[in-house]
């Protein structure tokens, strides 16, 4: 989520072009995340500080940490926070951005703090830099605090879970009703109303469908609509525990799907979210009443 | 090595199951597409586990669970369920059933519920 909202958000502030883009994209599934690049961004090191270390292990055979310690540049718990970065998708798109020579830590520094400024994500940016989902899906929703946000937080990331982790989201909107060929989607009854469903232009919901049966469809027919329907029946069932822990029960109706086209609306209006999943585009709806 | 008879309203998720149960040695020698069917199924193929999803048309799974417990108490069966389906999985489990296993299926777990109960 993080790279593909930040790179796009870089894009259209002119900062990079789709061409680095891609080339970004490329270094950021590959790249594994240099110690003194973090320790730099982290401002735990001065860039000097980085290079001195660098230029040593470049004739002792040595780790990057150790070196920091040995010339009391960080304490051994410093370098094992360090270490726990490494992962981050913040700092992979640091390291790659800098391979690239476009930008250095500092620079994207300042242009994440403008994408999260941007996004009015101010107050989750240490979750944003992690690459929450549920934060960035939240950031996404037309309001906050909505009583469909659960709901919409839980299929993003069932959706990331179980389909690919290449995905991001765009803005949502509140509709009166979703018309669409091929939805699927199921009611839940009981102290709550809810419908969840989904839908896509093209064949994008067959990424769902394979994404839960793990084998291809040909086309969207009413067999994938049917793999459809139980993977939302999948988030559906998730969002239900979730509600039982508040001590509100639901019970899962059986899922609608139907080819042709039709209208879904519900008591109030619904949020329509779209996903993209590997350049696919689907469009998630939900209402909680 | 078991006969199953799979109760599913989902094509998809009764080929997935058929698919690992054929895998693991099984043989699945009925399908049915709903809770009635699969309680008539169940007394004619008298098969030796039966899976039986949980949200069904016509007759869900917990309704099914009893009807076959009715006719056959010592039935085996292995609850499907969507993920989080608590209160249905334990009352299933009081009714008789004995295991369940979550949606979307993963084969080590769906491999080891068939191994403990076929023994
Ligand atoms: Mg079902």
């Amino acid at each position: 989520m993080l790279f593909e909202l930040f790179g796009k958000y870089l894009i259209d502030n002119k900062k990079i072009d789709e061409d680095q883009y891609n080339k970004l994209e490329e270094l950021y599934l590959s790249s594994r995340v240099k110690l003194g690049l973090i320790a730099v961004a982290e401002r735990m090191l001065t860039q000097e500080q980085a290079d001195e270390i660098n230029a040593k292990q470049a004739i002792i055979d040595k780790k990057f940490g150790d070196i920091a310690i040995e010339l009391g540049y960080l304490t051994a718990y410093h370098v094992s926070e360090l270490l726990a970065k490494q992962g981050s998708s913040y700092m992979k798109m640091c390291q790659a951005l800098s391979d690239l020579g476009i930008m250095n830590p500092q620079e994207t520094e300042r242009e994440f703090n403008a994408f999260v400024f941007e996004l009015d994500g101010i107050e989750v940016i240490n979750e944003l830099k992690a690459d929450d989902v549920d934060a960035y899906t939240s950031l996404y929703l037309p309001e906050k605090y909505s009583n469909y946000e659960v709901l919409m937080q839980i299929a993003v990331r069932t959706i990331s879970r179980i389909v690919s982790n290449r995905i991001y989201v765009e803005k949502a909107e509140k509709v009166p009703a979703v018309s669409h060929k091929a939805i699927s989607f199921q009611t839940m009854h009981g102290d709550k109303k809810v419908i969840f469903g989904m839908y896509s232009d093209d064949d994008a919901i067959l990424k769902i469908a394979e994404g839960y049966a793990k084998f291809e469809f040909d086309q969207v027919d009413e067999d994938a609509l049917d793999a459809v329907g139980e993977f939302i029946n999948v988030i559906n069932g998730l969002y239900a525990t979730a509600l039982s822990y508040n001590d509100s029960k639901v019970e899962l109706d059986v899922p609608d799907y139907r080819l042709e086209e039709r209208t879904v609306s519900a008591q109030s209006d619904l949020c329509l979210m779209p996903v993209v999943i590997e350049d696919k585009k689907v469009y998630l709806f939900a209402s909680v009443n | 090595m078991a006969k199953v008879l799979i109760v599913d309203d989902s094509k998809t998720s009764r080929r997935i199951l058929k698919n690992f149960l054929t895998q693991f040695g099984h043989e699945v020698i009925g399908e049915a597409e709903n809770g009635e069917i699969g309680v008539e199924m169940y007394k004619n193929l008298k098969p030796d586990v039966v899976t039986l999803d949980i949200t069904m048309p016509v007759m869900d799974g917990v309704e099914a669970l009893g009807k076959i417990k009715e006719f056959d108490k010592d039935a085996k069966v292995v609850m499907v369920t969507a993920a989080g389906q608590r209160d249905h999985v334990m009352g299933a489990i009081k009714a008789g059933a004995l295991e369940f296993v979550t949606k979307p299926f993963e084969e080590n777990i769906l491999k080891k519920v068939f191994e403990k109960i076929c023994v």
